[in-house]
């Protein structure tokens, strides 16, 4: 994994450590799913999609926000929609 | 689609199975109540979900071999018995009525009070995520209303934002479909109290989703055009099969999405009290037995 993606895993870590109440400590994997999280539905899903777009300051494609599997493919739409290159 | 049989040979009812989660479970109490359709079919209810109030997740293969029409919610669980449908039987996949738009602090709730018989998810299966951050931070339950008051409204998403992408969300998800239920939602939000809680639609939204249903089941299921729904309702209480618990909603939400319908006084937990509860009376009591249950959690946890 690149520095860049080593980042953005961890701001992904932090918006789902807020949205899903998960331990301080708790840091994601590229291969993380849904079924891992406690409360991950797909109510909760939407809130997570806003708390990435205001962490990395884009807007996700919504079509392809609702049909990822993992939480690589979401920093993969993180990437393509530009994010990852800013500060936190 | 193919015309279901009236009835088997042995002169048993044909089946009329609904899958899915609780709204399927109301699905099926209400079209249950309509005599001629209970009086032309054998009407079974299918948990999608570990159902602590409506049971069990098997259905005997007789009455599976007897399916007439599957009403089938689209759910991550698809349904389990597929291979012993007949190849007669009508599939009709419904979607979810659900909609967090209107509570989007919505939390899993780590300190819900354990169940008992008479409240089988606790008193706040659903959860609010300033609530729980506060009863984390060691608020006392009038500290945690005092911030909920002064400042929940910090931590609300861009309302219009979130409000597209639960639309892409319903839309997404009706594509796996065969009725659509999100054109009904967006078009009447305002004008229509539609839900209890995020996936705790009000009889409106149920008896919406039972008209679409029945208009789709149509050409294998004559009697579903005699189906009176609203006779049905009727033998619900006024909030309907769902209405157990309703969470309030935040005031800017009422605001921004218009909410014409709502109330002052639109709490109801689980239980609880049986007159709604004020949006503090409601939240204090959530933030009371969090306190409580995350207090009972440490000490068991320091004896361990």
């Amino acid at each position: 994994m690149s520095l860049a993606e080593d980042d953005i895993l961890r701001r992904v870590s932090a918006v789902m450590r807020t949205t899903f109440g998960l331990p301080a400590g708790y840091v994601a994997s590229a291969e993380t799913t849904s079924a891992d999280i406690d409360g991950w539905d797909s109510l909760s899903h939407s809130i997570l999609i806003l708390g990435i777009e205001e962490q990395f300051g884009v807007e996700l494609p919504m079509d392809r926000a609702f049909e990822l599997h993992d939480v690589g493919e979401l920093m993969e739409l993180i990437q393509e929609a530009g994010g990852g290159n800013g500060a936190d | 689609m193919e015309t279901a049989p009236t009835d088997s040979p042995r002169g048993e009812k044909p089946t009329l199975l609904v899958y899915g989660n609780c709204q399927a479970g109301a699905v099926s109490a209400i079209l249950g109540a309509d005599r001629a359709l209970a009086a032309a079919y054998a009407i079974h209810y299918l948990p999608s979900f570990d159902d602590r109030v409506s049971g069990s997740r098997n259905v005997a293969p007789e009455v599976i071999a007897r399916t007439a029409l599957l009403l089938e919610q689209f759910d991550a669980n698809p349904f389990p018995y597929r291979n012993q449908l007949p190849l007669h039987c009508a599939n009709i996949v419904f979607p979810s009525v659900d909609l967090n738009l209107l509570w989007p602090l919505r939390f899993a709730n780590p300190y819900n009070d354990q169940p008992t018989e008479a409240t089988p998810w606790g008193h706040y299966p659903e959860g609010d995520r300033v609530i729980i951050d506060c009863v984390q931070r060691g608020l006392s339950a009038d500290e945690t209303i005092v911030y909920y008051r002064t400042h929940a409204h910090e931590h609300l998403p861009n309302l219009s934002r979130y409000a597209e992408m639960e639309k892409t969300r319903l839309r997404t998800r009706e594509t796996r479909c065969d009725i659509t239920m999100s054109d009904f939602i967006f078009s009447s939000l305002s004008s229509d109290r539609l839900f209890w809680s995020a996936n705790h639609p009000t009889t409106v939204s149920l008896r919406e989703l039972c008209e679409r249903l029945l208009a789709a089941a149509a050409p294998a299921v004559p009697e579903s055009r005699l189906v009176d729904i609203d006779r049905s309702l009727t033998m619900f209480a006024p909030e309907g099969p769902l209405g157990f618990l309703s969470v309030p909603i935040h005031p800017l939400i009422v605001e921004h999405f218009d909410l014409r319908w709502y109330g002052s006084g639109e709490g109801r937990d689980y239980g609880l009290r049986v007159e709604p509860a004020s949006y503090d009376e409601y939240f204090h009591g959530m933030a009371s037995i969090a306190i409580q249950r995350r207090a009972s959690l440490e000490a068991l946890r320091t004896a361990t």
